[in-house]
C-alpha cells in the first residue's frame, strides 16, 4: 500500500528552493498531507508565497499548542487550495514556533482575511498576540471573564 | 399583622374595620387552601396537571437528540401527556438537555423565571448533573441544581429514551404526592 507523492514531494521542493534558509523542516506526513515548519520572521512571506505561487488560496483553521515542556507555543496554519482542481485534497500544516515567554507572531489576515476569527480565538484561548490583526478582542468567553487564557498547561481548576 | 396601633387608628372605626376584615379575608384564605389540600380537588387539580406536563423548546446541547427520539412515534412521549409546545408561558416542564455552558445557564434561568408556576425541571444527562465530562472546565455550569431546583435527575450518557420516560412517570408520582401550593 504505497502512493507515490510526487506531488507533495514537488510540492515541498518548490518551497525550500524559494526559501532555502526559513524552511526549518518539512515532511509528508502522509498521502497528501505535507507539512513545513517556518522561522516565525519569515511567516508572512512563505504565506504570500504560498497564496500567490502556488495557489492556496484559503485556510481551513489556526491552531495553537502549548508545549509546556519545552517552554514554547506552537501555531499551525493548514491551508489548502480550491482553485487548482488537482490539489483539493491536498492540506498543508504551515508551522511556527515562539517561546512562551513572548508570544507575539505577525497576523495572517492581511494574506487570507479568513484567518481573523481563528487568530482571535487563538489569541483568547492562548494568549498569544497577533500583531497586525484588526479587531484581536474577546470572541468566545464570558464578558465577565478576568482569569488567564484558559488553554494554557499551567491553569489549574479547583479540582485538579 | 399590625402590633403596634396607634391611637388615631383606634379611634377611627372605618380603620378598625377594614383591619378586622382583612384578617378575616387571610383566615379565608388559608381555609381554601387546608380544603383544597384535603379534599378531592387536591386529586383533580393533581389530575390535571400530571397529564398535562409540556415542556419547553429549549436545547443545551447534545442530549436533545434523545429527547427527539422520545418525542417521536416510537417511545411517543404523548401519551404521558407530554407535548412539546412553542410558547413557554404555556409550559410546566423544562428538561435540561446535557452540557450547560456559563452563557446557556444564563438564558435558561431568565426562561424558567418567565414560566407560569407550577413548573417543573428535569436534568437529563451527565452533564447536566454534575457537569460531567467537562467537569470543572472553564465555561461548564457543574450541574444544573446550581441555579435551577431539579426535581428529577436522569443519569446517562446520553440517556436512554426509556430512562426519560421513567423519569417523566416519576415526576408524575412526585405530583400526585405533593399538596397543590406547595408545588413549582
Amino acid at each position: 500500500m504505497s502512493h507515490s507523492q510526487t506531488r507533495e514531494d514537488g510540492l515541498i521542493r518548490k518551497i525550500k528552493e524559494q526559501f532555502p534558509n526559513d524552511v526549518k523542516e518539512a515532511r509528508v506526513i502522509r498521502r497528501s498531507r505535507p507539512e513545513i515548519v517556518v522561522v516565525p520572521e519569515k511567516i508572512r512571506e512563505v504565506a504570500l508565497f504560498l497564496r500567490d505561487q502556488l495557489g492556496f488560496d484559503h485556510a481551513n483553521g489556526v491552531s495553537g499548542v502549548d508545549y509546556n515542556r519545552e517552554g514554547r507555543f506552537e501555531i499551525v496554519y493548514h491551508t489548502s487550495s480550491l482553485q487548482n482542481k488537482e490539489m483539493r485534497d491536498l492540506v498543508l500544516a504551515v508551522k511556527e514556533s515562539i517561546p512562551r515567554t513572548s508570544p507575539k507572531v505577525t497576523s495572517l489576515t492581511s494574506v487570507w482575511p479568513g484567518v481573523e476569527y481563528f487568530e482571535r480565538e487563538t489569541f483568547e484561548m492562548f494568549g498569544i498576540t497577533f500583531e497586525g490583526h484588526p479587531r484581536l478582542e474577546k470572541l468566545f468567553l464570558t464578558d465577565n471573564w478576568d482569569g488567564p487564557p484558559p488553554l494554557r498547561k499551567e491553569v489549574r481548576f479547583p479540582t485538579d | 399583622m399590625s402590633a403596634q396601633k396607634t391611637s388615631q387608628q383606634e379611634d377611627d372605626p372605618l380603620a378598625m374595620l377594614a383591619d378586622s376584615i382583612n384578617v378575616w379575608v387571610g383566615k379565608l384564605s388559608e381555609i381554601v387552601k387546608k380544603v383544597v389540600d384535603t379534599g378531592p380537588i387536591r386529586s383533580v387539580v393533581n389530575w390535571g396537571r400530571i397529564y398535562s406536563l409540556w415542556p419547553v423548546n429549549i436545547t443545551t446541547a447534545c442530549c436533545s437528540a434523545e429527547f427527539g427520539a422520545v418525542s417521536g412515534p416510537r417511545h411517543d412521549l404523548e401519551r404521558f401527556g407530554v407535548l412539546p409546545l412553542g410558547s413557554l408561558r404555556q409550559s410546566d416542564l423544562i428538561v435540561v438537555e446535557g452540557t450547560i455552558t456559563k452563557k446557556m445557564a444564563k438564558r435558561l434561568r431568565m426562561i424558567y423565571d418567565q414560566m407560569a408556576i407550577p413548573r417543573y425541571v428535569i436534568a437529563m444527562g451527565d452533564c447536566a448533573i454534575s457537569g460531567g465530562l467537562f467537569h470543572d472546565s472553564y465555561s461548564i455550569v457543574n450541574g444544573a441544581h446550581e441555579f435551577l431546583p431539579v426535581d428529577v435527575y436522569v443519569p446517562g450518557c446520553p440517556p436512554r429514551p426509556e430512562a426519560l420516560e421513567q423519569a417523566i412517570i416519576m415526576l408524575q408520582e412526585k405530583i400526585r404526592k405533593s399538596k397543590v401550593y406547595a408545588q413549582g
